[in-house]
């Protein structure tokens, strides 16, 4: 047996550990994924009652899911039944209730007060889930999304190189001490060298890594590419999707009686149901209705089905309704969908009428409260501010995550009937109001803060002259104010060009 | 001189053969892949459990396999099964195949056509006693 006195050992030895000291205090990449997601806030216009329902973003499964529901003033009291069903796809054969089956259930009371009222759910597996909100008549299915913890292929690089190079560095120590061949502890070296080299390029490639496209936002979601979205990733795709047409269905009209109106939603391009709305703006549809004397509607309706949405109204008086539906599409882009046909409604019993005609600028009372509606340089083709001024202090509570909304539409002619000039004017707008915050919209309170205003301004660039009717709304005190105005719009300077 | 020596050229040896199955090792893990074999998934509505099993995940025409239980999990008895391809965000319906009854709640369509890479759809529709049940199955198709 020959001992080893070259002094190549104790220089082998400062090497390693010197290298090994340089790791000392490394991090590993901070994870791009995780149980992330926010709270999601959905306005819901189920049967009489306009709720806002929030659901709480989801820490972890198996685990709990709060879902809060606001009601406004006049919501009628009630019980309202949730539900949590999984309805994605997998590849995976779990040990769990199979998709489309109730996995939770639970009751809320709505009092006579507007306000919060929540409950909490359970959900067991991460990917695209449904919240039913029934209230015994109607349901509305939510669709969510349960996020699970992702981990990008550079960080796993990153965590498998250094977790070898530790490896390495602990065996080429003892090579170093105990073996008798050099090579050993030079090979072992050499090889943490390397580990730390590609668990090095693997933190750093971590953070620049675009991120895979997300389900829910960008793909049909299933539980699969919630899990491992990584593995879901095609080069080059386009993620947009077709335009959407909308037919309208219902009953009999009568003004004065509360109707169900029926969205049938079609992929412009295949002609199938449309079933990948977004959240946008609070809502999965913002459907607003212009009367035959110019009273409007913004509602919320509910999903009921793939394509298939339901709202209740009760129009007010006979003729003509125009419609349109704001909505956003998996992929990307908010479109603005006319309905061809609107609705018409018939005569009903006394006492159902017209609403008078608006005044322009100016101070006017709404509700009990005074609002003051002021403009700037009312001329086509230049940016307008258009500002209205609700009550005399910071109240307005945040409503669909805006201060404020403002519809317009126009020109409309003297002479005709405002349904029917709605359905084909050439110009129809929702402007917001936002407040401005510290961090940008993730900053924005719910809909509980009652701090702001009592001015709310919205710039818009009318692209014509002529008469609009425009409609501001903020909430205050768990009502929406509704402010209707009629303005005129004065030529461009200089012409069109 | 040091190349001759017959002991230097033991002690590279191993690591070189260590370092070409490292190699090996790392472009198997790494080397870009489509599923070669069959894909089924799983879902349902509250009314059925529905088992999709597509026999040939890739462009061209292919099998596809349906089987259908109710929500106790007995085979469902249909009066039709129609597998309905798209690709929604490129605007593209390929023809609705119809699958054919092969025993108690199975059903088999012998060629669903995808003409292109990219990210499908196979919606399933089950024509029962009290109407249509639809079942979405996104897949995405790499070779």
């Amino acid at each position: 047996m020959r001992i080893q006195t070259s002094p190549i050992r104790p220089t082998l030895i400062l090497l390693i550990c010197l290298l090994a000291s340089s790791f000392t205090g490394v991090r590993t990449a901070s994870a791009d994924g995780g149980p992330g997601g926010s709270d999601l806030h959905i306005a819901q216009t189920l049967g009489d009652r306009e709720l806002t329902v929030v659901v709480r973003r989801v820490q972890g499964v198996p685990g709990p899911l709060r879902v809060d529901v606001v009601t406004h003033t006049g919501t009628p009291p009630g019980r309202l039944t949730l539900r949590a069903i999984p309805v994605g796809a997998t590849a995976r054969v779990e040990d769990l209730p199979p998709a489309g089956s109730t996995v939770s259930q639970g009751e809320l009371v709505l009092g006579a007060t507007a306000g919060y009222h929540g409950a909490t759910l359970r959900v067991d597996r991460p990917g695209p889930w449904e919240l039913v909100v029934d209230d015994g008549e109607q349901a509305a299915r939510i669709p969510f999304i349960v996020p699970a913890p992702v981990v990008s292929p550079p960080e796993f690089t990153a965590y498998a190189g250094f977790t070898a190079a530790g490896a390495l560095l602990l065996g080429a120590l003892g090579a170093a001490v105990w073996s008798r061949r050099r090579w050993t502890a030079l090979v072992l070296a050499g090889g943490m060298v390397a580990a730390a080299a590609v668990g090095s390029t693997g933190a750093l490639l971590s953070s620049v890594t675009p991120l895979p496209p997300q389900p829910g936002r960008e793909l049909d979601p299933t539980m699969d590419n919630v899990v491992d979205p990584y593995a879901w990733t095609v080069p080059a795709v386009e993620y947009s999707r077709p335009p959407v047409n909308v037919r309208l269905r219902h009953g009999r009209t009568d003004a004065g009686r509360p109707v169900d109106l029926d969205l049938l939603l079609s992929d412009g391009a295949t002609g199938r149901p449309v079933d990948d709305l977004l959240v946008h703006d609070a809502a999965l549809i913002h459907l607003v209705v212009v009367s035959p004397s110019g009273r409007l509607w913004h509602l919320h309706p509910i999903r009921v089905g793939a394509g298939h949405y339901r709202v209740r109204l009760t129009p007010a008086e006979k003729g003509r309704h125009a419609v349109t539906a704001e909505l956003a599409r998996r992929g990307g882009g908010v479109q603005l969908v006319r309905s061809p046909t609107g609705f018409d409604v018939d005569a009903g019993p006394p006492g159902t009428g017209a609403a008078p005609t608006p005044p322009g600028l100016g101070e006017r009372d709404v509700n009990g409260t005074r609002v003051t509606l002021g403009a700037t340089g009312l001329a086509a083709g230049t940016p307008t501010t258009v500002t209205a001024r609700i009550g005399d202090t910071a109240d307005l509570q945040p409503w669909l995550g805006m201060q404020g909304h403002l519809i317009v539409v126009g020109p409309l002619p003297d002479s005709d009937p405002v349904g029917d000039a709605a359905e084909r004017a050439p110009v129809w707008a929702h402007a917001h109001s936002m407040a401005v915050t510290a961090r940008g919209m993730a900053d924005l309170p719910d809909e509980t803060v009652a701090a702001f205003g009592p001015e709310v301004s919205f710039t818009f660039t009318f692209p014509m002259p002529g008469r609009y009717r425009v409609w501001v709304q903020a909430e205050r005190d768990y009502t929406v104010l509704t402010v209707p105005a009629l303005l005129t719009v004065e030529p461009e300077e200089g012409g069109t060009p | 001189m040091t190349t001759g020596e017959p002991g230097t050229r033991r002690s590279v040896a191993p690591a070189v053969v260590a370092l070409i199955v490292l190699a090996g090792v790392a472009l198997w893990l790494f080397w870009p892949r489509a599923a070669a074999g069959p894909v089924t998934l799983h879902g349902g509505t509250a009314g059925h459990r529905v088992e999709l099993t597509v026999h040939r995940p890739r462009t061209g025409a292919g099998p596809v396999t349906v089987r259908v239980t109710d929500v106790h999990g007995r085979p469902a008895g249909l009066r039709k099964v129609t597998v309905e391809p798209v690709m929604q965000s490129m605007g593209h319906a390929a023809p609705a195949a119809q699958a054919a009854g092969t025993g108690p709640g199975s059903y088999r369509a012998e060629s669903v056509s995808l003409f292109m890479r990219g990210y499908w759809e196979f919606t399933v529709v089950l024509q029962g006693a009290t109407g249509a049940d639809r079942v979405v199955f996104p897949l995405l198709i790499t070779g």
